[in-house]
């Protein structure tokens, strides 16, 4: 007996310290999820707050699809006319292509099977379901077109390219792994010859978010041509020359190279290997490689213009001499390796590193096409330049199954624009779609030198795509904006300026054609030109004085423009000491091609945006207040009032009624959907405004990095770039929009914000994310971008362009300081992102990890407030880029320079708390959630109306709170069993 | 450590058990993909998989993977986090997650190839992924994504095999067969924090390396002086305490820039560590970066005057020695990599004690002093004599080449060293190589 209440008084001993133990871990466990409860939310899809929905709500937004079924077809039809109209001939030779019915395919390479759908990283989308380049082949050729064997072989090698992780990702990751010749089984060897029309070879290179494509890493050299992964490998050059060896041998009769990917290759191998035919076909998104199938086979006449320079040596681009991660030569001094975090874990150098583009303007064929005409006009030192060693396609470059003729060109002064005329006819036997480019070349003056204004050789300017049927001509009339012809002075007058001179204006089949145009028309010397010109094919407009005041005002607020960016212009920031930067010009382009730049930190550049204290940051923050608010007074702040954010779904962003709405909410509210912006916005119950969703983009919506699924994948923006088709590009911004309002349903749960579209540009063939940016050429970015954009918030969604600006590569992104001067800032990098804003009315951005001089973007009120709100009257929300624990991208310096929301969540930074007296901080406060409530009161998320927003605690947060609750209840009656039978057993 | 591991843990724990409760929302497009069904599956097959990667969290990350995909056609998959180095049973085991992921599969045909249809996701729906395995050669593989923790945007990829053989009766089995012995680097000695189970491995070349747990985060070097044990991390002197024969110094580990771990290490009888053996051939090496890649360059020098640097690749050199700077000149022509290495990284290097280097612009023998050229700017005077050295000079080289001007600190700065630069230094100088005359001599 007396054992038996032993045994009890154990047990109950024995469970009360368990029960103890799980008490205390349940309670830890809840401070510890609530530091991380955004994003577990975000994860789980927990709801947050609950919508009581207003029966009088207008909608403001519906959806123009009954079911999703007819949105679904639309879409993929929709990425198949994108890739048909973006794809690009690059070599036809004798005509190899199209091919007839009937053609039997043998594919060539792991990629031929592993194809490559899109890039990694939070843009990544899903391929699980895309189309095969088999599927597609038959789909066009017909059944038993593509060798089986083959492709069972390519199935099970066990060969596939490997690309770089979805999240920290690195450069080292990247293998082509193709399979080396010896692989081939003879008995497959036996089968090529029954499919022997055509040895179809897909050459294909990924990229992504974090991982620039390697240039020349040497522990890859195993792996690829002097670890460069945009160079053939041997495997590959074994399998071309043994193709070339089997066509020889009337094996194959043709060999087609598909070009499979959004970084250029180093085209230096299309004129080898008896190549017949090479087509650019990018990454193809869903159901793109259906229309790659329909070009060869004729039953689509290939219009896509390449929006890159594709090069025979990559490393010849003078932003290649300065492209990557270099660090401080005396960052040791500064414990740069671990002074500060930030969101990848394990990477924590985000003040070590710099970049210099010191190449200026001249990127891509501003730099190949300008020495190029300098070189044929023997002036600028251009040296002795072999055009034609360095450039395989010029940008613009296409070729039609079909050919054309342009005649009657003319220009029309018609005040604030120029209209340009030209009739095309297509003097071809098939019907075909072609782009007309126009360039204009801006004089070179005393001025620009003297006052280094750079200015390329041709920039388009201008751009219209028509069908011509065979036989047929078409006119073409473009309108093209005097304001596109400016450049920017940085150094005299400070804006924009038009340069007194000749302008010539041309169509050119591609940049290069353009400069011939122009480089007769000045009558060059033609034994010195690569291809031939048509001085007929241009036309002069003079302006007869310099114009440094017309362009000196925003077309769009009226307001002044002038630098904003001499802290990130090494020769123009004080705190540089000394330290200056020799930039590209075409005044001497031998002596002063860029070299790679060694640069230190001096204290100025520490204490002014690398530091990595509290107390520096403290201090940025009070000299911010004291430059940008310095006669802040305190704001009403949290009064009562009773208008809501669907009030103002139709206003303006100046109504004054907006204060009015948003001194109604408490400051902690405006902290706390500041804070916590990690894929969503919170609820602000003051002023009914619900909380949303934001997902990624640019390939369509895509919830990749949060673990969800993919809607509709489309191609990369650059094929969407090359397909000219402005139209093809508006249907595609709706329906985007349009799966975001399909993802939204009755739960609460508002899907209606896009980190996207992408508008960087190519500064390099290697950034990771060139498949999520455009062109190399920012006009046409933001003419792309504006499109995409305005039609994207046509379906009630607000956009976040990003990532702005000059995030033009991976490496280093975290803090990496980036160096430019102020022409090749507003010229290039951010063209793309005004057209976003400006001219497609989007209405917001995200700001990108990296620093401008030392100055973290979010916080550089030049770029956050001087251009986007004053230059470009930006109305909505920027966002930052994901901001978690990324304590240099501090909420006082970003709202303060005019920074909005963070992609991340407070934890352990929340340094706005506190400030409620602050006049400048609240008033900043205010500005921001301002804009936020902006973006979202002109979303369908204004769809609920009048709603009443009740704050709701997550469910697994209830859950934990009853597990906790229930253990301490189960822990103290354990407890009292335990004394009770105890005392028994006394 | 400890932190981030439970932080990451609890998510985990939180995600896994309470996801099953959640919203599992997703935005598929249907699509079409070319597949073929084949009626459902009444075979079962098994596929196994192990991740690893180096790194300061290589512990928490490396996991091995049991994927069973069963005769009703539904698929589960297991993960065992063998970095923990626990063999537990797996019931008991919180290193075993079972139904890490969960799914279904079935045999189909895509484009005409059999293969197994493989789809799977995390607890709530999240990290969803179909996958295709194809047969080679009587094994089929695939890649799986898995995150880091379920639902979260951390994946990484494993390459499953398998087929219809079961090589583990079960979970249990799994581990038995996968589970890994923590093995401690050889040592002669250590110095340890018991309370944060923090070790520095003190190995017997001289180096040193500095485990939290299982997980290495820091290399050093030490070596016995006159003056007791010295100690190095990443080519920095740390400061050592000694009371008696107990020696500790603290080391900070930066988890994620919001929280970090300082450890103290202690060894308790310093008299009982054995000299380290530094062989003399044994390269000197120092961190290099090279466009933004942090490498090891490591200098061997041979008493014959040749020299071979290692910066990826090996570049044959001589030397010579002025004071304790090795200047390095090219043994012959460079081709490939070498080439374009070369330019980028330094020419002369301090060489330390404990065979770690700094590589410095230039250095020049003056006299008794040694003018060391750290970068295009700064220099430090050594006066070898008396071991005295000290910075902050500052320099300029005329553009001829001919002539260099040095500019010393002030006198608070120079403080003892005042007297010796007054009496051997020199603000204007000849230069010719690496040696440096005061002007005024010429």
């Amino acid at each position: 007996m007396g054992k038996t209440k032993q045994k009890k008084g154990t047990l109950w001993t024995v469970l009360t310290i368990v029960l103890a133990v799980l008490t205390v871990i349940s309670a830890v466990a809840i401070p510890v999820t609530s530091y991380f409860s955004t994003a577990i939310n975000v994860t789980l899809g927990a709801a947050t707050q609950k919508v009581i929905a207003d029966p009088n709500a207008q909608i403001f937004f519906w959806s123009n699809y009954e079911n999703e079924e007819d949105l679904v077809a639309f879409e993929k039809q929709l990425c198949r006319d994108i890739e048909s109209e973006g794809a690009a001939l690059l070599v036809n030779r004798d005509n190899t292509l199209p091919l007839a019915a009937g053609t039997k395919f043998t594919p060539f390479s792991q990629s031929s099977f592993h194809l490559l759908y899109g890039g990694t990283g939070s843009g990544q989308v899903s391929a699980d379901d895309a189309v095969s380049l088999k599927a597609a082949l038959e789909e066009s050729f017909g059944a038993d077109t593509v060798n089986l064997d083959q492709w069972k072989f390519y199935a099970t090698c066990g060969y596939a390219r490997v690309n770089a992780d979805t999240t920290g990702g690195n450069q080292a990751q990247y293998r082509i792994n193709e399979v080396p010749w010896a692989k081939y089984p003879d008995a497959l060897k036996k089968t090529w010859s029954n499919y022997g029309d055509v040895a179809l070879v897909v050459l294909a290179r990924s990229g992504g978010e974090g991982a620039d494509l390697p240039s020349g890493l040497p522990e890859l050299e195993p792996y690829m041509t002097d670890g460069d992964y945009l160079r053939l490998n041997q495997d590959e050059i074994d399998m071309l020359s043994n193709l070339e060896q089997l066509k020889k041998d009337g094996v194959f009769k043709k060999i087609v190279v598909l070009l499979n990917s959004s970084n250029s290759l180093q085209l230096d191998f299309v004129d080898d290997y008896g190549i017949d035919a090479v087509l650019w076909i990018g990454d193809v998104g869903m159901t793109g490689i259906n229309a790659v199938a329909d070009i060869l086979a004729g039953k689509v006449n290939p219009s896509g213009r390449i929006v890159d320079t594709f090069l025979k040596d990559n490393h010849s681009a003078p932003a290649m001499q300065n492209f990557g991660a270099y660090p401080y030569t005396n960052g040791a001094d500064y414990n740069v390796a671990s002074a500060q975090n930030n969101t990848d874990p394990g990477i924590k150098q985000c003040n070590r590193d710099y970049v210099v583009y010191e190449e200026g303007i001249y990127v891509g064929y501003r730099y190949y096409e300008t020495r190029y005409e300098d070189y044929v006009l023997n002036q600028g030192n251009a040296g002795d330049y072999h055009y034609d060693q360095d450039v395989a396609f010029p940008f613009g470059y296409g070729l039609s199954y079909t050919d054309f003729a342009y005649s009657n060109f003319a220009i029309k002064d018609q005040g604030t624009t120029i209209q340009v005329d030209v009739d095309v006819t297509n003097v071809g036997k098939v019907d075909g779609k072609h782009t007309v480019q126009i360039y204009f070349q801006s004089p070179y003056t005393q001025y620009d030198m003297d006052n280094q204004v750079e200015k390329a050789s041709v920039e388009l300017c201008g751009f219209d795509k028509q069908m011509i049927p065979a036989g047929k001509t078409e006119h073409f009339s473009i309108t093209v904006e005097k304001e596109d012809l400016t450049s920017y002075d940085h150094m005299n007058a400070k804006t924009y300026i038009l340069d007194a001179g000749d302008y010539y204006f041309t169509v050119g089949k591609d940049a290069h054609d353009a400069v011939n145009n122009i480089l007769m028309a000045k009558g060059a010397d033609a034994s010195r030109m690569i291809g031939s010109g048509d001085a007929a094919l241009t036309a002069k407009w003079t302006l007869d004085s310099l114009d440094t005041t017309t362009y000196s005002v925003s077309s769009k607020t009226g307001k002044p423009i002038t630098n904003q960016f001499e802290d990130a212009d090494l020769n123009k920031y004080a705190g540089a000491e000394g330290q200056t930067v020799t930039y590209l010009t075409r005044s001497n382009w031998v002596d002063t091609f860029p070299k790679t730049v060694s640069l230190r930190i001096t204290e100025a550049m520490w204490a002014d945006g690398l530091t990595d204290s509290e107390e520096g940051r403290k201090a940025i923050v009070a000299r911010m207040e004291e430059k940008y608010y310095p006669d802040a007074v305190m704001p009403a702040v949290g009064v009562t009032g009773n208008l809501t954010a669907a009030m103002f779904a139709q206003k303006d962003a100046d109504d004054p009624d907006w204060a009015k709405l948003i001194a109604q909410i408490p400051y902690g509210e405006m902290t706390n959907v500041i804070y916590d912006g990690f894929h969503l916005t919170q609820p602000v119950p003051s002023i009914s405004l619900p909380g949303t969703n934001d997902e990624n983009g640019p390939q369509g919506f895509t919830k990749s990095l949060v673990g969800g699924a993919s809607a509709m994948a489309y191609t990369s923006e650059d094929v969407m770039a090359a397909t000219f088709n402005l139209e093809l590009i508006k249907n595609m911004g709706l329906c985007i929009g349009e799966d975001f309002l399909h993802a939204t349903d009755g739960s609460g749960t508002v899907f209606s914000g896009i980190y996207g579209p992408g508008a960087n540009i190519h500064r390099t063939p290697y950034c990771g994310r060139n498949f999520e940016y455009y062109s190399e050429d920012g006009w046409l970015s933001g003419k792309v971008a504006a499109v995409e954009v305005a039609a994207i918030q046509d379906r009630g969604v607000y956009v976040f362009t990003k990532h702005f600006a000059l995030n033009d590569q991976e490496e280093g992104r975290y803090g990496i300081s980036t160096w430019a001067n102020e022409q090749a800032i507003r010229e290039l990098y951010l063209e793309g992102f005004e057209g976003s804003v400006k001219n497609g009315g989007g209405m917001g951005v995200m700001s990108s990890f990296n620093r401008l001089g030392v100055v973290w973007s979010g916080a550089h009120h030049g770029l956050m407030t001087g251009i986007l709100r004053d230059e470009w009257g930006m109305p909505g929300a920027a966002i930052t880029d994901c901001s978690v624990m990324a304590n240099y991208m501090d909420y006082r310096m970003g709202v303060l320079a005019g920074q909005d929301l963070w992609d991340g969540y407070r934890s352990g930074m929340a340094t706005l708390d506190g400030l409620d007296n602050d006049p400048a901080i609240v008033t900043a406060v205010q500005q921001a959630v301002k804009h936020i409530a902006y973006s979202i009161s002109h979303s369908h998320a204004m769809n609920v109306g009048n709603a009443t927003i009740v704050m709701i605690t997550p469910w697994w947060q209830m859950a934990l709170y009853c597990l906790t609750g229930g253990l301490a209840v189960l822990t103290a009656f354990a407890a009292f069993m335990m004394i009770r039978s105890r005392k028994k057993a006394k | 450590m400890k932190k981030t591991l439970a932080l990451i843990l609890a998510i985990a724990m939180m995600a896994t058990l309470l996801a099953a409760c959640g919203e599992g929302k997703t935005v598929a497009t249907e699509t079409t993909a070319a597949t073929t069904e084949a009626p459902a599956p009444t075979k079962s097959f098994q596929f196994t998989g192990t991740y690893s990667e180096e790194g300061e969290f290589a512990s928490m990350l490396a996991a091995a993977f049991l994927l069973n995909l069963n005769e009703d056609g539904t698929a589960s998959c297991d993960k065992y986090a063998y970095g923990q180095y626990n063999a537990d049973p797996a019931a008991s085991n919180p290193s075993y997650a079972a139904g890490y992921l969960t799914g279904k599969w079935k045999e189909v045909e895509k484009d005409g190839v059999p293969c197994l249809q493989i789809k799977l996701e995390a607890a709530g729906g999240a990290n969803a992924q179909t996958a295709y395995a194809y047969d080679i050669a009587g094994e089929y593989s695939f890649d799986m994504t898995f995150p880091v923790v379920p639902g979260a945007s951390y994946t990484r990829n494993v390459t499953m095999s398998g087929s219809e053989e079961k090589a583990f009766a079960d979970a249990d089995a799994f581990i038995q067969g996968n589970k890994k012995e923590f093995v401690a680097p050889e040592h002669v000695g250590v110095f340890a924090d018991d309370e944060q189970n923090a070790t520095a491995y003190l190995q017997a070349d001289g180096t040193m390396l500095i485990y939290a747990g299982y997980d290495k985060f820091a290399d050093g070097k030490w070596m016995i002086g006159a003056d007791g044990v010295s100690i190095s991390i990443g080519g920095e002197a740390v400061s050592v305490t000694t009371e008696g024969n107990t020696a500790s110094f603290t080391v900070d580990r930066s988890l994620d820039g919001a929280n970090s771990v300082t450890y103290n290490l202690v060894c308790s009888d310093v008299s009982a560590l054995p000299a380290a053996e530094i062989a003399e051939d044994t390269p000197y090496t120092c961190s290099v970066d090279m466009g933004g890649n942090a490498t090891t360059a490591e200098l061997a020098l041979q008493a014959d005057g040749t020299a071979n640097l290692k910066v990826f690749t090996d570049i044959p050199c001589t030397y010579t020695r002025v004071g304790d700077v090795a200047v390095l000149e090219l043994a012959g022509e460079l081709e490939g990599f070498a080439a374009q290495i070369w330019p980028n990284i330094s020419h002369a290097y301090i060489l330390n004690e404990d065979h770690s280097m700094q590589g410095v612009k230039a250095v020049y023998q003056a006299g008794d002093l040694v003018l060391i050229a750290l970068d295009d700017t700064q220099m430090k005077v050594v006066f070898p004599s008396y071991h005295m050295e000290r910075d902050g000079f500052t320099y300029t080289i005329s553009e001829d080449g001919a002539s260099m001007t040095v500019t010393a600190p002030g006198e608070e700065e120079l403080g003892a060293f005042g007297q010796i630069w007054a009496g051997a230094g020199a603000e204007n100088w000849t230069i010719d190589g690496n040696t440096a005359a005061p002007a005024a001599e010429k």
